[in-house]
C-alpha cells in the first residue's frame, strides 16, 4: 500500500458532525421536557393515589407510579426545572467566578498569578462533589444552596482550562499592540482576550452542565439538594431506589432522564470542541 | 542526455477537503538528473512542499494522487509497496525539512540519533555507527564533532541543528537530497554558511539535490537549473541563467522584480493580487488575475508547456515565445531622496545610553536567585521627523527588545528616550497614553497582530474609539484609510481569517495610521510575507510616510529590505550598537567587521540579472 490513494479519493469527511447533531438533540429534548414542566403534566406531581401504589406503566400512568401513588411521569415533567436549574446554575455560577480569574491571573502573570494558581491547585485535587458538599455542609441542604456548592466547586476548574487559552491569546501580538495604543487592562482582558477564548469555555461549559446535572442529583439523593416533596430527578431516585426490590419502575423515569441530558450535554460539548476546532484548522488551510 | 534519476511525469495531487478535491499540484513534469542542483522557487500555496512529499511517499492522509508517476530507478513511488518504499526513503532518497527543532527528537543527543538511523537502516554495529556519526558531523563542517555528538538538540544553535540534519540525511548516501526550505528559519550570516556548506557537499557527494525556498536569491546562488511553481502549476523551468536573465513568464519576471536588492537603492515592484486558491483555477491560466499581459486567450484556455529555443527552457504561458508581447519593461523607480529635516534641528525622538534587563528564572514567587540578561547596553540613537533609521541585526541581537523599550511595552533600567522634547520615561499613566497615541507599532506575523474575532472596521476603529472621536467621524476616517492601504470598502466587515497575509499586514498598517502617529515602529514588517507581496508592502509604507509625514523606526533583519527604505541605520549585536550611520554609508564602506560579514552574507542575484518589472506595475 503506497501511502496516497490513487485515483480512488478517499471517502471525504462526513460534513455532518454526529456527536453535535445527537447532543444538541438531546439537550434540547431534556430542555422542552423541562420547560413543558412547568407548563403542564398529566397529574399534579404531588397527587397521591395510595389505591395505585407501585404500579407499572399502563396507558394511565405511561411510566407508572411511586410510592404513594404519584404520576411519574409528571413528576419527572415537574422536576426537570429544578434539575436544569442545578446543571446550567452551577455552571453559569462556575463560569461567573472563574472567568474573570482565568483572565486576570492569564493577563497579568507574575506572583498574583503563582500564588492563586497554586490556591487553585490545592481545590483542584479534592474531588468536585467533595468539595460540593463541604460547601453544602456549611450552608444547609436545598436547591439554592446546592447550586451554589456545585457552581463553586466547579469554579477552580474553569479557572484551569479557561487561563491556559487566556495566556495564549495573551502571548498574540494583538494584544501587545493594545497596549501599545493605551487600552485599559480591563478592556484588554473583556474587550480583546475574551472573545478569543470562548471556543474553550462553551465547550467546557456544556459538558460541565451535564456534570452538575449529575453532581445535583448526587446531592438531592443523599438529601442535601431539593427537599421533599418536591420533585427533582436526584430526589425521585433517592426515593425509589428504596422500594427497587418490589418496583423498579418509579427508578426508570427519572433515572432515564437524567442519562438523556447528561449523555447530551457530553455529545454536545464534544461535537462543539470538533466544530471549533475544525474551524481553526480550515482557518490556516 | 543521460538517463534521468527521477521521473515526475504528469502528477497532480489534490487535498480532500469538505467532500471536496482541492488541487494542490497539476501535472507536474520534472526530471533530476546525477549531480545536478534543481530549485524550486514558490509562493506560500505554490505546491512545492506537496510535490516533494510526493517523491517521499509522505503525503497526508488526505491527499489524492489524481494522476501521474514517479519514477526512481525502475519504480514508481506513488505505486510501490511499503517494503519498497522503505528502502528507497530515508536512504536513496532523503529529505530535510524547514525547522530543524520539531524534527529532531529533543530527548536524546544528537550523535544518538545520527547512530540509531546507521544501525537500523545500515546495519552498522555499534562501534562502526559511532565512528560514522562523527565523520559525518565533520563532513557538515561541524567544528567539534565529539562534543555535538554528546549535544542534546536545545543545546545547538539553529544553524548547527540543520547541519545535524543534514548529516542525519546524508548518512546513508543518498543519490537524491530533498531539501525544504532548509534555510528559512535560520539568520542571514548562517543561511549564507549552510549555503556554502550544501554548494561543498554537492562537490563532493555528487547527489542530486532538490532545493526548494520562496528565495529566489538563495536559488539563484546553488541551482544549475531553476524550476518555478505558483498555484500549483510549473510556470517555467530551465537552465538558472535563462531563467534569471531571460525569464518567459509574466510571472518569473514578476518575481525578480519583487526581489529587493542589497546592491542598489531602487524600489522591489510587488506584483498586485495575490495567489488563486480557486479550485477550478486549472481552466486558465493560474496567473492570469495578477498578469498585467493577459489577453481573452489566458482567460478561457490553460496555457500548455511550451518548449523555447534555448535547450531545455519550458514555460507554461501562451505568449512564451514571443517576448516581445510581455514587454521590456521600464527600470525599477528609485527610491525618493531622504525627505527628513535637517539633523540639527530637534529629533522626533532620541534616545541617550538606554540598557534593558530581563530577570531570567527566579523561581516560585521570584524568591530563587534571577539570572540577569541585559539585552538592550546602552543604546543611543537619534531619529528625525519624517526620517527612516533602520535596526539591524540577527535574532537575539536586542533590536526587538529596543523597540519595545522605546514603547515603554518593557521597562528600560537605565537611560533616556526623549520624544518630542518630553521624557518618556517619567511620563504618568495621561501622558503615557497620549504618547502611544503618537507612537504605533507593526509587527511581524500579521496574522497574530489582529484579533481573530474582529472584523477589520472594528480593529482599525478602535485606535479612534479610544481617542474619543464621535463615530460618524470614525467611520469616514476608516474607510479613508483603508483605502489608502489598498483596501476598499468591501473588506470592512471581514473578519482576519478572510484575509490573505498580505492583507492582514494591510489592515494593521492601517491600524496602525489611522491615528497619524509621529512614530511608526516597524518590527520585521516584511519577513512573513511572500516576496511579491513583500515589495507592494515596502511601497505601501513609503506612500504612507509621504502622506501623514510619520518617522519610522524599522527593525529587521534583511539588509535588502533594509537597504531600500533606511536613512540611517544602526547595527547592533548582543545588544549593543557596533556600527551606525547613514544608510548609504554603511552599505557602501562599512566599517566595523561584523556589519562587512552580514552584508556578504546576503543573498543577491548574479548582477547581470534584468531588474527590469514585467508583470505590471504596482498602482
Amino acid at each position: 500500500m503506497s501511502a496516497a490513494t490513487v485515483v480512488a479519493p478517499l471517502a471525504s469527511p462526513s460534513r455532518v458532525n454526529l456527536y453535535l447533531v445527537i447532543g444538541a438533540a438531546l439537550t434540547s429534548l431534556a430542555i422542552a421536557v423541562a420547560l413543558l414542566g412547568l407548563a403542564w403534566s398529566p397529574y399534579p406531581a404531588a397527587k397521591v393515589d395510595l389505591l395505585h401504589r407501585l404500579s407499572p406503566p399502563s396507558p394511565a400512568h405511561l411510566l407508572g407510579t411511586d410510592r404513594f401513588g404519584r404520576d411519574v411521569l409528571s413528576r419527572v415533567l415537574a422536576g426537570g426545572w429544578r434539575s436544569m436549574t442545578l446543571g446550567f446554575g452551577a455552571t453559569a455560577l462556575g463560569l461567573g467566578i472563574g472567568l474573570p480569574i482565568a483572565l486576570a491571573t492569564g493577563f497579568y502573570r507574575g506572583r498574583l498569578d503563582q500564588i492563586v494558581m497554586r490556591f487553585v491547585d490545592a481545590l483542584l485535587s479534592i474531588p468536585t462533589l467533595v468539595f460540593a458538599l463541604l460547601v453544602i455542609v456549611g450552608l444547609g441542604p436545598g436547591l439554592g444552596q446546592a447550586v451554589l456548592a456545585l457552581g463553586v466547586a466547579a469554579s477552580p476548574k474553569f479557572v484551569r482550562i479557561v487561563r491556559s487559552a487566556v495566556l495564549e491569546a495573551a502571548s498574540q501580538d494583538y494584544v501587545t499592540a493594545a497596549r501599545a495604543r493605551g487600552e485599559s487592562a480591563l478592556y484588554i482582558q473583556y474587550g480583546e482576550i475574551l472573545p478569543s477564548v470562548w471556543a474553550p469555555v462553551i465547550v467546557e461549559g456544556s459538558i460541565n452542565v451535564g456534570f452538575a446535572l449529575v453532581g445535583g442529583a448526587a446531592l438531592s439523593y443523599l438529601g442535601l439538594g431539593t427537599q421533599p416533596p418536591h420533585a427533582d430527578w436526584g430526589v425521585m431516585i433517592n426515593e425509589a431506589q428504596k422500594y427497587i426490590s418490589v418496583s423498579f419502575w418509579p427508578l426508570l423515569g427519572p433515572a432515564l432522564a437524567i442519562c438523556a441530558s447528561v449523555i447530551g450535554f457530553n455529545l454536545l460539548g464534544e461535537g462543539l470542541r470538533d466544530r471549533l476546532h475544525l474551524r481553526d484548522s480550515l482557518r490556516d488551510a | 542526455m543521460p538517463e534521468p534519476l527521477v521521473e515526475i511525469r504528469n502528477l497532480t495531487v489534490s487535498f480532500a477537503v469538505g467532500g471536496e478535491l482541492f488541487p494542490a499540484v497539476k501535472e507536474l513534469d520534472l526530471t533530476l538528473h546525477q549531480n545536478e542542483i534543481v530549485g524550486l522557487v514558490g509562493e506560500s500555496g505554490s505546491g512545492k512542499s506537496t510535490a516533494l512529499l510526493a517523491v517521499m511517499s509522505y503525503l497526508p492522509d488526505n491527499a489524492v494522487v489524481e494522476a501521474g508517476s514517479i519514477r526512481y530507478g525502475g519504480v514508481d513511488l506513488l505505486r510501490a509497496d511499503r517494503a519498497t518504499l522503505d528502502g528507497i526513503r530515508g536512504r536513496r532518497i532523503a529529505m530535510i525539512y524547514q525547522d530543524p527543532t520539531t524534527a529532531l527528537n529533543p530527548a536524546m543527543t544528537v550523535g544518538r540519533q545520527i547512530a540509531e538511523v546507521l544501525t537500523r537502516h545500515l546495519g552498522m554495529d555499534g562501534e562502526r555507527a559511532r565512528a560514522r556519526t562523527l565523520e559525518l558531523l565533520g563532513q557538515v563542517q561541524l567544528d567539534d564533532a565529539p562534543r555535538v555528538s554528546e549535544s542534546y538538540p536545545h543545546q545547538l544553535s539553529g544553524g548547527m541543528q540543520q547541519r545535524v540534519m543534514i548529516a542525519m540525511a546524508l548518512s546513508g548516501e543518498p543519490d537524491v537530497l530533498l531539501m525544504d526550505e532548509p534555510t528559512t528559519a535560520l539568520d542571514v550570516i548562517v543561511q549564507a554558511r549552510v549555503l556554502d556548506l550544501v554548494r561543498t557537499l554537492h562537490r563532493q557527494i555528487r547527489s542530486a539535490i532538490v532545493f526548494v525556498s520562496h528565495n529566489l536569491a538563495a536559488v539563484a546562488q546553488l541551482a544549475d537549473r531553476i524550476g518555478v511553481l505558483y498555484a500549483g502549476d510549473l510556470m517555467e523551468l530551465g537552465p538558472a541563467r535563462q531563467v534569471l536573465e531571460q525569464p518567459s513568464h509574466p510571472y518569473t519576471r514578476g518575481l525578480i522584480a519583487a526581489v529587493p536588492r542589497a546592491g542598489t537603492r531602487r524600489l522591489p515592484q510587488g506584483i498586485p493580487g495575490t495567489a488563486s486558491r480557486e479550485r477550478l483555477r486549472f481552466a486558465h491560466c493560474v496567473f492570469v488575475e495578477r498578469c498585467a499581459y493577459a489577453e481573452d486567450l489566458c482567460r478561457t484556455g490553460r496555457p500548455s508547456v511550451v518548449e523555447l529555443p534555448a535547450g531545455g527552457h519550458v514555460s507554461r504561458c501562451h505568449f512564451a515565445a514571443e517576448p516581445a508581447r510581455l514587454g521590456g519593461g521600464s527600470p525599477g523607480r528609485s527610491r525618493p531622496a531622504a525627505s527628513s529635516e535637517g539633523s540639527n534641528s530637534t529629533p522626533l525622538l532620541e534616545v541617550v545610553g538606554l540598557s534593558v534587563e530581563y530577570h531570567r528564572g527566579g523561581g516560585f514567587l521570584g524568591l530563587g536567585r534571577a539570572r540577569v540578561v541585559r539585552a538592550v547596553r546602552e543604546v543611543s540613537l537619534r531619529l528625525p521627523r519624517r526620517g527612516v533609521l533602520a535596526v539591524v541585526g540577527e535574532s537575539g541581537s536586542g533590536k526587538s527588545t529596543l523597540a519595545r523599550a522605546l514603547l515603554r511595552l518593557t521597562p528600560a533600567v537605565q537611560g533616556r528616550i526623549v520624544f518630542d522634547g518630553a521624557d518618556v520615561r517619567s511620563f504618568d499613566a495621561g501622558r503615557l497614553r497620549a504618547y502611544r497615541r503618537r507612537a504605533q507599532i507593526v509587527f511581524q506575523n500579521p496574522t497574530s497582530s489582529l484579533n481573530p474575532t474582529k472584523t477589520v472596521a472594528d480593529i482599525v476603529a478602535r485606535p479612534l474609539a479610544l481617542e474619543g472621536v464621535p463615530r460618524d467621524d470614525r467611520r469616514r476616517r476608516v474607510t479613508a484609510t483603508l483605502r489608502a492601504v489598498g483596501l476598499t470598502d468591501a473588506y470592512l466587515d471581514r473578519l482576519p481569517r478572510q484575509l490573505s497575509g498580505g492583507e492582514k499586514q494591510r489592515v494593521a498598517l492601517a491600524r496602525a495610521f489611522v491615528t497619524e502617529p509621529l512614530l511608526v515602529v516597524l518590527d520585521e514588517p516584511t519577513t512573513a510575507l511572500d516576496v511579491s507581496v513583500q515589495a507592494t508592502i515596502l511601497e505601501l509604507l513609503l506612500e504612507q510616510k509621504e502622506r501623514t509625514g510619520c518617522a519610522y523606526l524599522l527593525i529587521s533583519h534583511d539588509l535588502a529590505v533594509v537597504r531600500q527604505v533606511a536613512d540611517q541605520v544602526l547595527v547592533m549585536r548582543d545588544g549593543a550598537i557596533c556600527e551606525s550611520g547613514a544608510a548609504e554609508q554603511v552599505f557602501t564602506r562599512p566599517s566595523h567587521p561584523y556589519t562587512r560579514e552580514l552584508l556578504a552574507a546576503v543573498p543577491d542575484l548574479p548582477a547581470q540579472t534584468r531588474a527590469a518589472p514585467a508583470a505590471g506595475n504596482s498602482v
